[in-house]
């Protein structure tokens, strides 16, 4: 199990274990590169909707970011990547979210299989404060049984690594993680994400509460991961949104208003309320 | 509705200053187009002092603006319609720069050539290509700040008729000097002229280059180095739901 798991996805390999559902290819979707895709996808809370008929692919080596004043649905969208809403009281998820083809909303999938393709990093950082930052790398694999040491160590310095956090902690990994500062511990938790090696990386406002030199080091690190990693970043720093992602959606009332390349948006969006968002004519 | 009230100034001002160096530009073409049309070619000191001091107001108001420019993209980073009326004024006054250049040395050589009845015909045919290309300045400036693609359109068309009258005139040129080498003031003249065409022609360039600005701001396209007529239809259509 150690070996096999050092090897392929961890995740992934878990879920195709614990599922029956057909493994449709990603080409089979007819858009190559797209890893994820919500289609009529609506969430209400009660009878109050968060999000309308949201149909928007997510790609492979791309960053994708959601945009739009608040309340407008960017968040519930995002949760319901990765099945968050299960857990909220009155919530209700209809239409599909294909990850690799298969519907995440099918009764035979387990949402914490989910939650382990589709990691999420949160606009505050979370990490365990007690936790050593070893620990805290390496708490999704404890939980779910591996024990290996030496894997765990490599792990830990891989996502470490790969979070750019790796060269100020190497030699304090037993040191508690509420003793990094702001922008550490968000790495942190980025890297605690990473160690599960997720498919997909969802981002809530990951810079919203750090400095701007610990901000730029996350973005760094997104142009980093988008490398091996599907993203997709929350954000109401509309310039952040403009440096760091490939495609842009904009959200308002619930609804997708526009989505495509960042770049076009940016200088040419084809919708008013985008134009008008964007200029800061209102949001 | 909500602005950020200071980037909105910021973008005003910029565009307002743009405005008057158009107006100024603009005058010094009608300046031009006067002289040219009075037959006379000369003009009063008074006039030249203004002319020159005009054209160094111009080009204050390219640092002025350059400055601006640099100012609202650093400190307001600007995106869509905003962004591409910046950069379009931005490319505006770079362009009107030039044309002001051009207008003064235009000016200079004007001033040089001794009348003789053999350039008469010429000076005719400068005035009519001086009077194209000012059109092409003023409706390029326009279609920007008036939204009006068809005056860029236009614009754009002009510059092939502009670039076959400056062909057509150095063919006049080299045609008529035949058998009057010897005469060096003919000859001063002709080459007098053959650099004012020149320089027309180039204005009716930048007045191009405008129009290609106003249209990147309308459109959102960058239709440098293509073909007006194969984009011509594709820039008419309105844009998207833009207008919804």
């Amino acid at each position: 199990m150690d070996i096999m798991l050092k090897n392929k996805k961890l995740a992934g390999a878990v879920v195709s274990e614990k599922t029956n559902i057909p493994n449709k290819k990603i080409e089979e979707n007819g858009l190559p590169g797209i890893r994820m895709e919500s289609r009529d996808l609506t969430v209400k809370y009660g009878t109050v909707t968060g999000v309308k008929n949201i149909s928007l692919p997510i790609c492979n080596e791309k960053v994708t970011a959601l945009i739009g004043p608040s309340g407008c649905g960017k968040t519930t969208f995002l949760r319901s990547l990765n099945r968050m809403h299960d857990i909220t009281r009155n919530a209700t998820v209809s239409g599909e979210v294909l990850l690799d083809g298969r519907n995440i909303y099918h009764p035979k999938v387990n949402p914490v299989d989910i939650r382990r393709k589709v990691g999420i990093i949160f606009q505050k950082p979370t990490p365990f404060p007690t936790m050593s930052i070893f620990n805290n790398v390496v708490a999704g694999l404890k939980l779910v049984g591996i024990k290996n040491k030496k894997l765990l160590n490599e792990v830990c310095e891989r996502a470490l690594k790969q979070a750019a956090l790796f060269d100020e902690v190497k030699d304090r990994l037993n040191s508690p993680g509420g003793s990094l500062s702001g922008g550490q511990q968000q790495r942190l938790s980025i890297a605690r994400a990473l160690a599960i090696e997720p498919e997909v990386i969802l981002m809530d406002e990951p810079t919203s509460s750090l400095d701007p030199q610990s901000s730029s080091k996350i973005e760094d690190l997104i142009h980093e991961l988008k490398k091996n990693y599907a993203i997709v970043i929350v954000t109401h720093n509309l310039q952040q949104a403009g440096r760091v992602s490939d495609n842009t959606g904009f959200f308002y009332l619930g609804e997708l208003v526009e989505f495509g390349e960042t770049e076009k948006i940016y200088t040419n969006p084809a919708n008013k309320r985008t134009e008008e968002y964007l200029t800061g004519k209102f949001g | 509705m909500k602005m950020s009230v200071k980037k909105n100034t910021a973008i005003q001002n910029m565009r307002k200053d743009v405005e008057i160096m158009s107006e100024l530009i603009l005058g010094q073409l009608r300046e031009l187009d006067n002289l040219l049309t009075s037959g006379e070619l000369c003009m009063e000191s008074e006039k030249k002092k203004k002319f020159r001091e005009t054209e160094k107001t111009i080009d204050e108001y390219e640092i002025k603006i350059s400055d601006e420019f640099i100012n609202i993209i650093s400190l307001h980073k600007p995106v869509a319609s905003e962004l591409r009326m910046v950069i379009a004024c931005y490319r505006l006054s770079i362009n009107l720069e030039r044309i002001g250049d051009m207008a003064l040395k235009i000016l200079r050589i004007l001033l040089e050539i001794k009348q003789h009845p053999n350039i008469k015909d010429f000076i005719d045919e400068i005035s009519n290509m001086l009077t194209l290309t000012n059109n092409m300045v003023e409706k390029s400036i326009l279609s920007l700040f008036n939204n009006d693609i068809e005056y860029a359109i236009w614009t754009l068309k002009n510059d092939d008729i502009i670039d076959e009258i400056n062909k057509k005139m150095i063919k006049k040129i080299i045609k008529k000097n035949r058998g009057q080498l010897s005469d060096s003031q003919t000859l001063s003249n002709f080459i007098n002229i053959k650099i004012i065409v020149s320089n027309i022609e180039r204005m009716a360039d930048q007045a191009t280059n405008i129009a290609e600005a106003s249209i990147y701001y309308l459109k959102g396209e960058d239709i440098r180095h293509s073909d007006i007529t194969s984009v011509e239809s594709e820039l008419e259509k309105p844009s998207s739901d833009k207008n919804e």
